[in-house]
């Protein structure tokens, strides 16, 4: 009997050795809940998107708690259900045995089940009786064979359904849950006969609870959470993560980033590594000592406020019996490295005597190592965890790390905690753990004995995995260490700490490290070259006061110039940066940019009008420019309530009044990273230092939960979101570099609008990267200009309304410092609700349905001829609804004779914009000058 | 997978068919002492009553009243009971739709089926009667089957259509409930088409039982081949009921075990 019911479940012969194969399967069920009588239905979606390929002879658990979705999966495989979305293909038969007592009739024999039981899974009475003795041998039920089955036991009923299941002798045999039932015996013969069936080659699929059982029958695990599958591999690997993420689910937060994952589970942290758990037993876990008595973290009530993918975990535990809560925040910095923070936020006075850190390590780790020594782990085991272990002085380096044998990588714990002292300890656990344990036992200060009300962190860790077969990059850190332990230049004000070393500017807040690489960076062409204050650069630190440190950049190959970094920190919550180039001859620098690179983690990034977050960003791949427009403030923070988010809110704002465009980006090279960055805006009168001082940047980095954006319009922001020329019907806005034009209410243009874009060295710069500003403006008449940042060259528009039904557009472009532009062209990009296109004279045509594929060079061209040539677009009726339609007007663009364009053009845009484009190609006009002029007529 | 490849695959679940209608059967007569004799018992018992009823105390003038009933009880009684127990069929069959993989025509099919055996154990016996009181159908009878085959196309179609919509509409037994005695009463039963005003014959036709039912009076009762615009009707009914009860049942099918 083939498998599949329904239409869309696909019977397909698949490649011979995949038995079952799910892509993006997604299935949903319709609840109707019932509320005070009305009916309120809901979709529910059982399973989202699981993709499964099963081979042959593979045998399978699916693991999860009820409701994950694993009948649900054993339903779309067996052919009962249909995907609402993806697709199922199977190959071959299948039988499942889906709910206890499988379809047997209570009031038949068993002797009459079978033959119904068996014909209902298709089997002809002859290969019934063919099969009848093989059943009734199995069930060893003897002379109850003639009895109704509903005097048989539990155990005696499961076999008889199992049994009749296996002898239909399908190819994919699916069983749900059906050991739950039965008694040992039953169930030993039923998991015998499965591995007969395995070695037969039988392709089984279990959903199953019991995790031993599935451990000795499969080789696969896939765990299902919440109709997601959330592992699949090995099922030894597989049942160990989802034991060690069962629990109360408010308690439970795991952030993946391969090959490192942390798992919090209810005051327990657990660590893993290439799929490999390398904690064991409780983990990573905290123990306070109150009056006398011992308080577990895991004997805490957690609460997981916030946990996501790539952010932090940040939990908060109570105890049902002491007015103390501690709130852990975990915080994913890399693929081999977190912050791990305990603080102690005790609710009212007790008398806190201390507070140990523990981590259990698994076994496999043999040596412990400090900045100064190493020593193995002892051999034995007692029985009492502890015992008398050696106090390890780290205080050298504030670390302590551990060894392993084989796969383990080595974990390097670093404290972040510059005062006070955590007394350090390692050792072998008792023999009931069998695991090692790397203990940190914070002391504590007056204020925090008998701390009152108010937080007092306790423990902030630094944890570091590295590959076993990188040896060389655990030197390399303890290099790093050991130098930065000597050699940095200090600064502190409040929770603000700045070190400054070479090439490295680090920033931390309350203990946790904000910047990421260089932390500062400056940035700037000159004489064709980029430089940057990065490795290339020398630098000299010097600080001034407790407050202000000096740092003086220079370059080899640019002996005239250097650059003085002015850093201080005026008050708990600001840093205050302030660049200054001193040059001996006048320099021409170019594309000036000021970096600011921060922890990856931050969600969200505002400026002044606009905020967003960096996940749409994320999916784009690294470095993707945010936003363009100039602002004088760009601030990154995390989502959520202030108190609760891990990072400070940080703002980056200049104070010179100069115009700079503002960047933000992703980034993931060495270290995943949130970058902001200036970009000064290439205007003629500030690309040269001038010999002597001149400033470079001005600006101030503010940190701290609180910090709020400035109220008010800030200098230096164009204001051109609105401005409307209106002249009866017609309406334009001018909005960054995109002129747009409306006929009553209905806007014509789409996307880019009208635009100019200039191309030059293998670029494009279109108007709308360009910073503009107003210069005039009256009721029919706008004047702007606008300057690029990556280019020398601004551009001047001019838009009048002639009359109700023309606008004229003028641009004037001026490039300098040997700009050359090659290309330059004046684009209108129009509404797709547009159908026809039409050259005055001469030609009239549809444009074709759809729109191609976005290929990044060259857009579906319809129409060209060289000369400047009227181009428009023919009105069309749009029928809004049933009873209302308008027309959209014509529209023509043209052109005087006396303009020098080369080519017109009509094209459909890509799949992206989705707009028609009517496009002038100006001859080439030279390096410093260019004019156009041109008409657009609109009416009916 | 194509039309064709799911009517063969319906050929090839036959055997499934069969079992559901066996159970079916077995589940209506378990644990009575006459078990399946009751369908010869019922038909004649009603005989009976209708006899003794008409006969006696209403003293009607028709010749063989009680036969004239019959005619239209039996078909009628059996597209009752198909589509009514239709309509409950895939929620009492939800542990047999959850356990075993099958095309899920094969629930009403073997409602049908069973019904339909129940239907011919009892015609069996009531056949010879008819014969021996009126020997002139004898020549009408090779029509019979013809009848039979289009009335059970016809109960099909309905009950496809019911068992489907009855899963999504879970008013829909209680609803049928109640409107059967209308169609009961609108179907010419305990009358015959002439006892009515001809000005309300329109609406007796148009209800599709009854063209059934007539042509099987005309046929069992008056050895008479029956009006041609009836039979035309009766091939139409069928079509349309096996057809549209089809195409609904497809549509709705795939969801089936969502709502049971």
């Amino acid at each position: 009997m083939l498998s599949s019911s329904i239409f869309r479940h696909k019977v397909a012969p698949l490649a011979s050795t995949k038995a079952v194969s799910l892509r993006q399967a997604w299935l949903k069920y319709r609840v109707e809940f019932r509320q005070e009588g009305r009916i309120v239905p809901e979709d529910f979606w059982a399973l989202k998107g699981i993709n499964l390929e099963v081979g042959k002879g593979q045998i399978v658990g699916l693991i999860g708690e009820n409701g994950a979705g694993k009948t649900s999966l054993l339903k779309l495989v067996a052919g009962m259900l249909a995907p609402d979305k993806g697709s199922v293909e199977v190959n071959g038969t299948v039988s499942a045995l889906m709910e206890i007592g499988a379809g047997l009739q209570h009031d038949l024999t068993g002797r009459e089940n079978i033959y119904l039981v068996s014909s209902l899974f298709g089997l002809t009475k002859a290969q019934v009786d063919e099969r009848f003795e093989d059943i009734v041998r199995f069930t060893e039920i003897g002379k109850f064979i003639d009895a109704p089955v509903k005097i048989y036991s539990q155990g005696m009923y499961m076999r008889l359904a199992f049994a009749i299941a296996i002898h239909v002798h399908p190819d994919i045999l699916l069983l749900d849950d059906m050991f739950v039932v039965g008694d040992v015996y039953a169930q030993h013969k039923c998991v015998q006969k499965i591995f007969e069936l395995k070695d037969q080659g039988m392709t089984i699929l279990f959903a199953l609870q019991d995790l031993e059982m599935l451990k000795r029958i499969c080789s696969r695990g896939v765990f299902l959470r919440e109709g997601v599958i959330i592992k699949d591999g090995p099922i030894d690997a597989v049942c160990s993560y989802y034991m060690e993420t069962v629990g109360s689910r408010e308690g439970i937060g795991i952030v993946q980033k391969d090959p490192l994952g942390v798992i919090f589970n209810n005051g327990k942290l657990i660590v893993r590594w290439n799929n490999q758990t390398i904690t064991c037993n409780l983990g990573g876990h905290s123990s306070m000592r109150i009056a006398g008595r011992e308080y577990l973290s895991t004997a805490a009530e957690w609460q997981v406020q916030k946990a996501g993918p790539g952010g932090d975990i940040i939990a908060v535990g109570r105890w049902p019996d002491v007015p103390v809560r501690q709130q852990w925040k975990i915080r994913v910095l890399s693929e081999k490295e977190f912050l791990w923070d305990i603080t102690v936020q005790p609710q009212e006075r007790v008398p806190l005597e201390k507070i140990d850190v523990r981590t259990f390590l698994a076994d496999a780790y043999k040596s412990w190592f400090t900045l100064q020594e190493e020593k193995d782990f002892p051999d034995v085991f007692l029985h009492i965890t502890q015992g008398n272990c050696p106090i390890i002085d780290d205080s050298v380096g504030g670390m302590v790390g551990a060894r392993g044998a084989g796969t383990v990588p080595t974990v390097v714990f670093e404290q972040q905690r510059s005062n006070g002292r955590t007394v350090c300890q390692a050792g072998n656990t008792g023999s009931e753990i069998h695991g090692r344990f790397i203990q940190h036992r914070p002391s504590l200060s007056d204020q925090d004995t008998g701390c009152a009300d108010g937080a007092c962190t306790s423990f902030v860790s630094r944890v570091m995995l590295f590959d076993p077969a990188q040896e060389h990059q655990v030197q390399e850190y303890l290099g790093r260490l050991a130098h930065s332990r000597q050699e940095s230049a200090v600064i502190r004000k409040g929770p603000l700490a700045l070190y400054c070393r070479d090439h490295r500017v680090d920033l931390y807040w309350q203990d946790i490290p904000l910047t990421r690489e260089m932390g500062l960076n400056t940035k700037f062409k000159c004489q064709d070259r980029d430089y940057d204050a990065g490795m290339w650069a020398k630098w000299d630190v010097s600080k001034k006061s407790e407050t202000e440190i000096d740092i003086r950049v220079t370059w080899d190959e640019l002996p005239c110039l250097a650059q003085t970094w002015r850093l201080s920190l005026p008050s708990d919550d600001t840093v205050s940066w302030q660049v200054e180039t001193s040059s001996a001859n006048p320099v021409k620098l170019r594309q000036k940019q000021v970096e600011l690179v921060l922890a990856d983690g931050y969600e969200g990034w505002f400026t002044a009008e606009e905020q967003g977050d960096f996940e749409m960003l994320e999916k784009k791949g690294s470095g993707v420019v945010l936003n363009r427009y100039i602002n004088t403030h760009m601030g990154v923070k995390c989502a959520g309530s202030s108190e609760a988010a891990f990072l400070p809110t940080v703002l980056f704002s200049q104070e010179d009044a100069v115009p700079r465009a503002s960047f933000f980006s992703k980034r993931q090279d060495q270290e995943s990273s949130t970058a902001l960055r200036y970009l000064e805006a290439a205007r003629q009168e500030s690309m040269y230092s001038p010999s002597g001082i001149s400033a470079y940047f001005a600006g101030k980095i503010q940190i701290g939960q609180s910090v709020q954006y400035p109220m008010g319009q800030p200098a230096g922001r164009p204001q051109l979101r609105t401005p409307d020329l209106r002249l009866k019907k017609m309406s334009v806005a001018f909005d960054h570099g995109k002129g747009r034009f409306f006929w009553k209410k209905a806007e014509l243009t789409k996307g880019l609008g009208m635009y100019a874009s200039v191309f030059s060295a293998g670029m494009w710069y279109d108007s709308s990267q360009a910073f503009w500003e107003p210069v005039e403006q009256d009721r029919n008449r706008l004047k702007v200009v606008g300057h690029w940042c990556w280019v020398p060259m601004t551009q001047r528009w001019e838009i009048s309304l002639l009359d109700a039904e023309t606008i004229e557009w003028k641009i004037e472009r001026r490039a300098w410092d040997n700009f050359l532009p090659e290309r330059e062209q004046v684009n209108i990009m129009l509404s797709d609700t547009y159908r026809a296109w039409v050259v005055p004279g001469q030609r009239q045509e549809q444009f074709p349905a759809g729109f191609k594929e976005h290929n990044g060079a060259f857009w579906d061209r319809q129409w060209d001829k060289t000369g400047a040539f009227p181009i428009g677009l023919e009105k069309c009726r749009v029928q809004k609804r049933l009873w209302s339609r308008y027309w959209l007007p014509s529209v023509t663009f043209a052109c005087p004779e006396h303009c020098r364009v080369r080519c017109s053009a009509i094209e459909n845009t890509d799949n992206l914009f989705r707009a028609r484009l009517l496009q002038y190609e100006l001859e080439p006009a030279g390096k410093d000058q260019a004019y156009f002029t041109g008409r657009i007529k609109i009416g009916i | 997978m194509s039309f064709g490849e799911r009517l063969q695959k319906l050929v090839g679940q036959r055997q499934i068919i069969k079992s559901l209608a066996v159970k079916n059967i077995h589940d209506k007569y378990v644990g009575s002492a006459l078990g399946v004799s009751w369908a010869i018992i019922n038909p004649l018992l009603i005989m009976l009553a209708v006899t003794f009823v008409f006969g006696q105390i209403m003293k009607t003038e028709v010749r063989y009243f009680s036969l004239m009933v019959l005619s239209a009880l039996l078909p009628w009684t059996f597209f009752l009971n198909s589509i009514s127990e239709s309509a409950t069929a895939m929620v009492a069959n939800a542990s047999v739709l959850r356990q075993f993989v099958m095309l899920k025509e094969a629930i009403p099919l073997s409602v049908v089926a069973a019904n339909f055996l129940n239907f011919t154990f009892g015609f069996a016996v009531v056949m010879p009667i008819f014969i021996i009181c009126n020997p002139v159908i004898i020549r009408v009878l090779i029509l019979l089957p013809v009848i039979i085959c289009l009335h059970l196309i016809f109960t099909l179609g309905v009950s496809l259509l019911l068992s489907v919509a009855a899963v999504y509409f879970k008013d829909l037994p209680q609803l049928l409930n109640t409107s059967i005695m209308f169609l009961f009463w609108l179907t010419p039963i305990f009358y015959s088409l002439e006892m009515i005003p001809a000005r309300y014959h329109w609406l007796i036709l148009t209800n599709p039982s009854s063209c059934y039912v007539l042509i099987y009076r005309d046929l069992l009762y008056h050895g008479y081949g029956g009006r041609l615009d009836l039979w035309l009707l009766a091939v139409c009914f069928a079509a349309a009921s096996l057809v549209g009860g089809y195409l609904v049942f497809l549509k709705g099918e795939h969801a089936v075990l969502k709502h049971i």
